[in-house]
């Protein structure tokens, strides 16, 4: 049994604090709201370059956006 | 691309859609009948579709608002459904092989074949793209 990483982010509680709405912050970050939903739910995994434009629109680095905990596969 | 744009688009080919898949039904009801139903069937979702968006367009008013309905996510939402349909389109293909070895080929003949074939791939692609992006 291997170890697994698994990526949380917190996407919703900066885009509320922001006063954003997903819509809004889909069109900001240039993809559509159901990938911004899909990222709120821990579902996908954005890549590098989407993470980096989130973590601007939402005024914090990538670190704080997005960390990895080690989990049981 | 706006969303007008692509809405004149599609209702332009939805207009072209039904009035030549109409011809071609009566002609091949008259001529052959069996399988004469797909195309106007196809005809008839493709308008509804058409209508349905025109109406959410009109909703949302982002009539002039450019299309941005992919991403990076969706783009391999696509790329896996694309993966999984050439496979179904490799399997109907061969399988097209074998049929014909047992069946004369008057009784389906090889085009309606690959017709069927091509419509189900589509179906499919469709299908399983709208199913990833909606669950994943």
């Amino acid at each position: 049994m291997g170890n697994k990483y698994l990526i949380f982010n917190r996407v919703k509680d900066l885009r509320t604090q922001n006063n954003l709405t997903q819509e809004q912050l889909a069109e900001l970050v240039d993809v559509t709201r159901l990938t911004i939903i899909s990222i709120e739910k821990q579902k996908y995994e954005p890549s590098v370059g989407l993470s980096i434009k989130l973590a601007q629109v939402l005024g914090t680095s990538v670190e704080e956006l997005f960390w990895m905990k080690e989990g049981e596969e | 691309m706006t969303y007008l744009y692509r809405f004149l688009i599609k209702l332009i080919l939805s207009i072209v859609l039904i009035l030549r898949s109409f011809s071609l039904f009566t002609y091949s009801l008259y001529m052959q009948g069996g399988g004469y139903w797909v195309l106007p069937l196809i005809a008839v979702i493709f308008v509804v579709w058409t209508i349905v968006e025109g109406i959410s367009l009109s909703k949302s008013k982002k009539w002039y608002k450019s299309v941005n309905d992919t991403d990076e996510r969706t783009e391999s939402h696509e790329h896996r459904a694309g993966y999984i349909t050439f496979w179904i389109n490799m399997i109907g293909t061969a399988l097209m092989f074998v049929v014909y070895s047992y069946i004369d080929t008057n009784t389906l003949h090889p085009l309606n074949f690959i017709g069927i074939v091509s419509i189900l791939n589509i179906i499919i692609f469709i299908a399983l793209k709208t199913y990833y992006i909606h669950n994943n």
